[in-house]
């Protein structure tokens, strides 16, 4: 079970509203190598993962991936929050405004809803390691890419935080690929 | 630093065979403060990595 703390993980502060920059941040919301996605491919291959390490990473790591969906999510909202329909008309949001009004929905930047198609869940556990790991590389190449993009610093400071956690997740998801190997090795030896 | 930073010490090299990935496991040295930690998004000296503009994956 889960339980949930009314804060988020890290504030989501925007100096000045952005209906073009949130067309843009939705993709960490609902796009291939957003949190969404990474959430829900970290719990989705926990079961079949043979050691109690890997288990417990891709239930940590994919509880935190939800609150980061929480975080981005936050994010979108106050960049479009009240802003009347005669605005939001010019800018890059208009087909958002026109199919959701100002509510969250995960889709990426190009408004391709989100689907499970982006994420792959293997009973093969170095398979699915390895693509957690490149998911995380992607993360932190998006992040990256969405930094380089913004002039506010409120959200360069929030996705900042973001991309230095999916360093952090690399490596423990590197961590747990070695330990695979020492549990494979232990087998091979002993059957 | 940059030098530091590419060195992890404890890395078996022999155990290393082709056609896998090996990430060196990490071993504690330092920690920040708990205020700092939770600003950066790490709590290890070495694995906070900030991005800076530069040759693509360079981090
Ligand atoms: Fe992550």
């Amino acid at each position: 079970m889960w339980e949930y703390k009314k804060i988020l993980e890290y504030p989501a502060n925007v100096r000045r509203q952005d209906p073009d920059y949130a067309s843009l941040v939705v993709t960490q919301f609902g796009g291939p190598d957003g949190e969404l996605a990474a959430s829900l491919r970290y719990i989705s291959q926990m079961y079949t993962m043979p050691i109690p390490e890997g288990k417990a990473t891709l239930n940590n790591i994919g509880t935190e991936e939800l609150a980061h969906f929480e975080i981005i999510g936050t994010l979108v909202y106050k960049l479009v929050e009240g802003i009347p329909a005669d605005v939001l008309k010019n800018t890059r949001f208009a087909p958002h405004y026109a199919q959701h009004g100002r509510a969250n929905y995960p889709a990426d930047a190009f408004g391709n809803a989100w689907t499970a198609s982006y994420i792959q869940s293997h009973e093969d556990p170095v398979a699915s390691i390895q693509e957690d790991l490149a998911a995380e590389q992607k993360a932190r190449a998006t992040y990256e890419y969405l930094i380089d993009m913004s002039d506010d610093p409120a959200i360069i400071d929030t996705l900042s935080f973001l991309r230095e956690r999916e360093v952090v997740h690399f490596q423990r998801f590197g961590e747990v690929l070695d330990l695979l190997y020492d549990y494979m090795d232990d087998y091979e030896e002993w059957g | 630093m940059e030098e530091e930073k590419q060195y992890v010490s404890g890395f078996e090299m022999d155990r290393v065979r082709l056609a896998h990935a090996y990430i060196p496991y990490q071993q504690y040295t330092d920690h920040y403060t708990p205020a700092r930690a939770l600003k950066q998004g790490t709590l290890y000296p070495e694995l906070y990595m900030p991005y800076q503009p530069g040759p693509r994956g360079y981090y």
